[in-house]
Parts: C-alpha cells; sequence; structure tokens
C-alpha cells in the first residue's frame, strides 16, 4: 500500500501559552475532498499553515508523499507538489495577468530563473499561459493588472496561479470567500474539476458549499478535531450542531 | 520590438548624446559634468535594482560606493595594478560587501532592513576612515588616483575618459536591463509585491533577495571605481549616510523601477546642484524640499509625469499601492 499524499500526525501548536492546535492527526487521500470547519479560532488556518510550512509545529510531524516535510521550507514544499491559496485574496496586484501567470508557468518549466536572456524569449511559457488564461476565462482580461480584476476573478486567477505547478496536494484557505452570488455554481463546477486525482484540503464556511464539493468534512474547535466523517453524518452530528452549525 | 531592445537603444542612445555634446562643447568642465552624470547614472541604477525593482530599501549603498572606489584606489596606488584590473576588484569588493549586509538584514521588513543597512554602512566608514587610517589615508583619503591606459592608449584626458566611461556605462546598463527584464528580474518584482504569494509559488525569497542586492552592490562597486578615476582621489565622503540618502533622492525623485527614472533622477539632481550651490550653500536643505515635494505629488517620480497620460488611469493606482 502507498502512503498517503498528506499526512500530519500529532500536531500541536503552542503560541506562548495558547494551544492553537492540540495533537491533531490526519491522513488525506488522493481524491479526496477534505473541508475544515470550526468556529473562529478553532485552528483551521493555523492547520492549513503547518501543512504548508508557514508555520512550523512546536510537536509533531507532516508527511507528504511519504516523505517527512516538517523542516522543509514552504518553497520547497511548493516544488515538491503542493500548492496554497490564502484568505485573503493573494495576486500580483501590479503585474497584469499575463504576468502572473506567466511568472508562476516559469517555476514550473524551469529549475532555476535565467537572468542571461529575456523573458520573452523563453520558448513554450506563451503558450502554457494562454492555455491556462483560456481554462480559468480570463483571456479576455490578460493585460489588465491582476489588481484590476473582480474579487471572483482574482479568485481563479489565483486558483490558477496555484494549478500551474501540476500539484498533487491543494490546500484552499476560504477559496469562495468574496465570489459573487452568481458566479458561485460555476465556481464550485471548477473546484470539483479541479479536484479529480488531487488531494484537496479546504476551508470554507459556505456550509452549503462544503455539502456539495467535500467527501469528508473534519470539524475542529478549540485546536482538536472534534468530528471527521462523510458530510451528512457530521451534519447531523450533535456535537457539531451545538459547537459550530448552530440549531 | 520587445522592451528589451527599446531600452537598449535608449541607454546607446544617451551615451552616445553625451560624447557628442562632450566633444561639440569642447569644454573639460563640461566633459568632466557629464562623465559625473554617467557614474552616478550607473550608481542610481544599480540602486535601484534593489530598491525599485526588489523592494530592498537600503540606506547604506554608499558603503559599496565608497568601497568599490577604495578598492581601485588602493589596488592601484598601494599595489601597483593596473586600472581594469582594479574596476573588476571593485564589483567584487563592492558586490561582496552587499552581499554580507544582505545575510545579517534579510529577515528584517522594510524600514528596519534601511535601518540595518544604515547601522552597517556606517560601521564600514568608521574602520575605513579610523581603524584603517595607515592604510587607507584616514580622513585625507588617497589623493592621485588614475586612470586606465588600455591597449597603449592613455585614457587620461578629460574627453577620453568620458569616452571610457560611456562605454563602461553601456555595458553596465544593458545587462542592468537585461536582468529586469529576464525570469529572474521577473521573480523580484514578484517578491517586492507579494513574498508570501512568491514563495508559495517556489521561489525561494531570501535567495533571490540577497543574490539582487549582492548584484546591486557589485554594479555601485564599480560605479564607485569609476568615480576614484574621475576625481583622482578617494576619501571618507564617499561613504558617508549623505550619499546613501542622495542616491535615494535621485531614484525617488526620476521614478523607481524605471530605466530612465533613476538617469533622469541624476541629471535633475546634479544639475540643481551645480546651479544652487553658486548661491548658497545650503544645498542639502533643497535635497530635502525635493525630496518631500517628489513624495507627495509625484509617485512614480518625474518619468510619471511622460507616462502617466498614455496609461489608464487605473493601472497608475495598482502601482502607486505597490509604492505606498
Amino acid at each position: 500500500m502507498t502512503a498517503a499524499p498528506l499526512t500530519c500526525r500529532d500536531v500541536t501548536v503552542n503560541f506562548g501559552a495558547f494551544t492553537a492546535l492540540q495533537d491533531v492527526g490526519l491522513t488525506f487521500e488522493t481524491g479526496q475532498v477534505t473541508a475544515l470547519i470550526g468556529p473562529n479560532g478553532a485552528g483551521k488556518t493555523t492547520l492549513m499553515n503547518v501543512l504548508s510550512g508557514l508555520q512550523r509545529p512546536t510537536r509533531g510531524s507532516v508527511h507528504l508523499n511519504g516523505r517527512d516535510v516538517t523542516r522543509m521550507p514552504s518553497h520547497r514544499r511548493a516544488v515538491s507538489g503542493m500548492a496554497r491559496s490564502f484568505q485573503i485574496v493573494n495576486v500580483f496586484p501590479s503585474m497584469t495577468v499575463h504576468e502572473n501567470l506567466r511568472l508562476a508557468a516559469q517555476r514550473a518549466k524551469l529549475p532555476t530563473a535565467p537572468w542571461w536572456r529575456t523573458v520573452d524569449s523563453l520558448p513554450g511559457l506563451a503558450e502554457t499561459v494562454e492555455q491556462h488564461l483560456g481554462e480559468f476565462g480570463l483571456a479576455h482580461r490578460a493585460d489588465e493588472p491582476a489588481g484590476e480584476l473582480s474579487h471572483g476573478e482574482q479568485r481563479a486567477l489565483e486558483l490558477a496561479l496555484s494549478l500551474m505547478g501540476s500539484p498533487s496536494v491543494l490546500l484552499l484557505d476560504e477559496p469562495l470567500a468574496g465570489v459573487g452570488h452568481s458566479d458561485l455554481p460555476a465556481f464550485i463546477a471548477m473546484l470539483r474539476r479541479v479536484a479529480a486525482n488531487r488531494t484537496m484540503v479546504l476551508v470554507e464556511h459556505n456550509m452549503d458549499a462544503v455539502m456539495g464539493l467535500a467527501d469528508r468534512v473534519v470539524c475542529l474547535v478549540g485546536g482538536a478535531v472534534l468530528a471527521s466523517g462523510r458530510p451528512d453524518d457530521i451534519r447531523s452530528d450533535e456535537r457539531v450542531r451545538s459547537a459550530y452549525l448552530g440549531s | 520590438m520587445t522592451n528589451f531592445r527599446r531600452d537598449t537603444l535608449i541607454i546607446c542612445s544617451l551615451a552616445v548624446l553625451a560624447v557628442l555634446v562632450g566633444t561639440f562643447s569642447g569644454s573639460a568642465s563640461m566633459q568632466h559634468f557629464l562623465t559625473q552624470l554617467l557614474v552616478l547614472g550607473m550608481f542610481a541604477s544599480a540602486f535601484d535594482f534593489a530598491f525599485g525593482r526588489s523592494g530592498l530599501f537600503s540606506a547604506g549603498h554608499a558603503a559599496f560606493f565608497g568601497c568599490g572606489a577604495y578598492a581601485t584606489a588602493l589596488s592601484t596606488l598601494r599595489y601597483d595594478w593596473t586600472f581594469m584590473p582594479s574596476l573588476a576588484l571593485a564589483a567584487l569588493v563592492g558586490g561582496a560587501i552587499a552581499f554580507v549586509f544582505a545575510v545579517l538584514a534579510r529577515r528584517v521588513p522594510g524600514v528596519y532592513f534601511a535601518l540595518a543597512t544604515l547601522a552597517m554602512a556606517q560601521l564600514v566608514l568608521v574602520i575605513t576612515e579610523v581603524k584603517l587610517s595607515p592604510w587607507s589615508g584616514g580622513s585625507d583619503g588617497l589623493a592621485g588616483v588614475p586612470r586606465p591606459i588600455l591597449f597603449g592608449v592613455d585614457l587620461g584626458g578629460t574627453g577620453q575618459y568620458l569616452l571610457f566611461v560611456c562605454v563602461v556605462f553601456v555595458i553596465a546598463l544593458v545587462t542592468l536591463s537585461l536582468l529586469r527584464h529576464s525570469p529572474y528580474g521577473q521573480v523580484l518584482r514578484a517578491i517586492r509585491e507579494n513574498a508570501v504569494r512568491a514563495e508559495q509559488l517556489g521561489y525561494n525569497i531570501d535567495l533571490y533577495r540577497i543574490s539582487a542586492f549582492t548584484v546591486s552592490g557589485a554594479y555601485s562597486g564599480v560605479a564607485g571605481g569609476l568615480f576614484g578615476g574621475l576625481i583622482f582621489y578617494v576619501g571618507p565622503d564617499l561613504l558617508r549616510m549623505t550619499l546613501s540618502v542622495d542616491v535615494l533622492v535621485m531614484s525617488v525623485l526620476g521614478g523607481p523601477n524605471t530605466l530612465l527614472g533613476p538617469l533622469l533622477g541624476v541629471a535633475v539632481f546634479e544639475t540643481s546642484r551645480e546651479v544652487i550651490t553658486r548661491y548658497t550653500d545650503h544645498w542639502h536643505g533643497f535635497v530635502g524640499i525635493m525630496f518631500i515635494l517628489a513624495t507627495l505629488f509625484l509617485p512614480f517620480g518625474l518619468v510619471g509625469l511622460f507616462r502617466a497620460r498614455r496609461r489608464p488611469k487605473a493601472e497608475a493606482t495598482a502601482e502607486a499601492r505597490d509604492f505606498s
């Protein structure tokens, strides 16, 4: 049996006297979408930070494709097939959409960033960018600065940036936050398409979206796993209802 | 025409223009002034590679410029090196010191980076002026820095030295422009805008910041070496904080993260210095006013005045955010 693409064991994070995460152990399987839910301060984003390497755990370990990456810096995890998006929109605002994608494409295609030739002269970059522009419905905005796009478009661009390196593990922190109501179905469909053959972990507050997207829901409360299971089971779980979902 | 070709054309045109004006004016003081503009233009462009391009706000760039000047002066005067190897040494020394600065200060953000580089530059000044005074000439500096003799041609005359500096200027600015337009330069720009995102794309931001700062230091060192040759002298003034501030003002005044901005900044700055110092000694008071006016009214410097008309307003505000 091959190791799960992403696991964490006994992860504990202390910020001084405050315990943000307490002995969290989770396994994330290929093709599975896991949604992290829980009230504010439950440790959802901290767990995402531990998984992606922005926060080193006080105790415990993280394994990516069977390899211990607990001490591996964030940028090297990114090259090893892990991509991360953020709660707040996170693109390069004064660079054009095309330049944003080109930057990600150049990382995915080249081991180093050459300094002895112009970026326009590199073969294949423009084609890759074009392809992603089409796929994420951004072709008509290619030459606009990313900061000028609508919130939903920036979300799409961000997702496109994350997917450029063909990551096997995708961590999305509130991917639907700020996406307009009318764009929501299309965006959820896009996420579902992206999730195929990948390991996806997402933090999301939109429970309808969570129910539609996730194969498994993990509810965190006070830094510990309160419940974990199929969406329907979690929705009807008494403890989850009282801690998070409300009556 | 690609951006890089356009930049190359502009750089070559400027160099040719300097040679033409220098030659036809026939005046040694004009030639001296033009050489000074080119040397400081190189320095400001090198500074802007760190500041405008990579978002590394340095307040210690005089250390790289000054140490480059001292490297050229000491190797030629004390160890009888010829000019070209000593100019290469200036690049190495400037780069090496910038590397050390960047490694030590790489984790501190924004203004704190400026303070850290300022402190280290002051340390370099004290070591050079006081601790190493028997070797470096102390407060008196070193007089008699030579100019190059290439293939038996003496480039010591003011006109010839202008020609020589023009050639170095073109090489330096074209290679810097290539760096800016390369994939490497794109990463630097991305790190300035959003370091966390760049890291999540898989870029090692420390490595890029340190290397960009080192490159900037090396080019500053070359400019320092050329400056020593221009005035036949190096002294601790080339290491002082005022020079670090001057180069910042030049870059902000002209327009950061552009090819022409730092060059235009140098031209306006030096010309107004020439004019104003005829009437008053309080030149640096005017530098302060210029800096305040530039930051208040010219978010993209003088270059922005020409560009804003051609570009949609939206894009301009997106970039304004960037430098705020």
